[in-house]
């Protein structure tokens, strides 16, 4: 397909026109950003900057699943709040906010966690998932849903000043379970993690450009590569993850 | 002597640090060096038969050791290695 100028608005010409600058990038990634649909379980400091930088790329339709009402101690790493939604279901503040930033992307919102009782409904058509949820259980849901379905998931967390993001081609690379056959015993409650903004919104961040690289063919995604920072130490590592030929939920493709 | 990372949540139980550098031939003998070292790591790093827990992830110079030769894999005196337990948090 040929995109012309005349496809977008001169108000979506200008406020794109940084990225469309980027050699590689012009307007036919831009076409392919607005057309696509991403997935993201739960909208808070890894998946809410996911949500929020995509949402300024131009991306098409979000879907962003998250339960539970705002509290107080979510308001030092969750982009998409401010104090004034203290109170309010996560998800409405969520749309306000990405509202506010791009009324041209289509924002669908399920108010509850991803399980395995909703996920059909929350991926659904879905171009590709994101994964920024605090509890292995739905991580592992959205992995099971992204090899089913043969499509790619960006997969980024934390923990105190650490993080990482990976990206996840069913069939090409590891999985989440490949790489993480089993969750940690200690890890069975979403206060589990201490954590300070810039760590989650690098990992958010990186996720974003990466579900944009996956989306429009633009520049190198991290398959089969782990990028692991401690924002402590200055560690920063692109390290090699591969598949696992008796993994459960990947080892058939 | 293979110099170690050590990721955030082991360092309380290792003096504070986040890299030792000690002696082993073998990742498994790095690690059980370890342990004599910061005896209070051996309940987040090792399982009941003394093998790396399931959930930590060990790399050799940015290559799992999975692809290497697990627990065996030979090491050098320049060889960096990094301990990293899975995370979830958003």
């Amino acid at each position: 397909m040929t995109v012309r100028e005349q496809d977008f608005t001169d108000f979506q010409l200008e406020r794109y026109s940084r990225q469309i600058r980027l050699d590689g990038f012009g307007l036919e990634a831009q076409r392919r950003l607005r057309s696509s649909h991403v997935a993201i379980s739960r909208g808070g400091g890894v998946g809410g900057t996911i949500a929020i930088h995509l949402a300024r790329a131009g991306i098409g339709r979000l879907t962003i699943a998250h339960g539970g009402t705002l509290v107080p101690e979510y308001l030092n790493r969750m982009p998409l709040i401010t104090n004034e939604d203290i109170g309010r279901p996560c998800v409405d503040a969520f749309a306000d906010m990405l509202a506010r930033v791009n009324p041209d992307v289509q924002v669908r919102t399920v108010a509850e966690y991803v399980s395995d009782d909703n996920i059909a409904d929350v991926v659904g058509d879905a171009d590709l998932i994101a994964d920024g949820a605090p509890l292995f259980e739905e991580r592992y849901v959205m992995n099971r849903a992204a090899v089913a379905m043969r499509v790619p998931m960006v997969s980024g967390a934390m923990y105190d000043t650490e993080g990482y993001v990976t990206t996840i081609a069913p069939g090409r690379g590891p999985c989440l379970a490949c790489i993480y056959p089993q969750k940690p015993a200690y890890w069975n409650d979403v206060h589990i993690f201490p954590a300070i903004g810039p760590g989650p919104t690098i990992v958010g961040a990186m996720a974003a450009m990466e579900a944009i690289k996956l989306l429009t063919g633009f520049g190198e995604p991290l398959e089969s590569r782990l990028w692991f920072f401690d924002l402590r130490t200055n560690t920063n590592r692109p390290l090699k993850v591969l598949r696992d030929p008796s993994c459960t939920v990947c080892g058939h493709l | 002597m293979p110099k170690l990372y050590l990721p955030t949540i082991m360092r309380p139980n290792a003096g504070g640090r986040s890299t030792v550098q000690l002696s082993g031939e073998t990742v498994s003998e790095l690690m059980h060096n370890l342990v004599a070292e910061y005896p209070n790591v051996k309940g987040q790093l090792l399982d009941a038969d003394g093998h790396v827990q399931r959930h930590i992830n060990v790399y050799v110079n940015d290559e799992d050791i999975r692809s290497l030769s697990g627990e065996n894999t030979a090491l050098t005196d320049r060889d960096e290695i990094m301990v990293l337990p899975a995370m979830a948090g958003g």
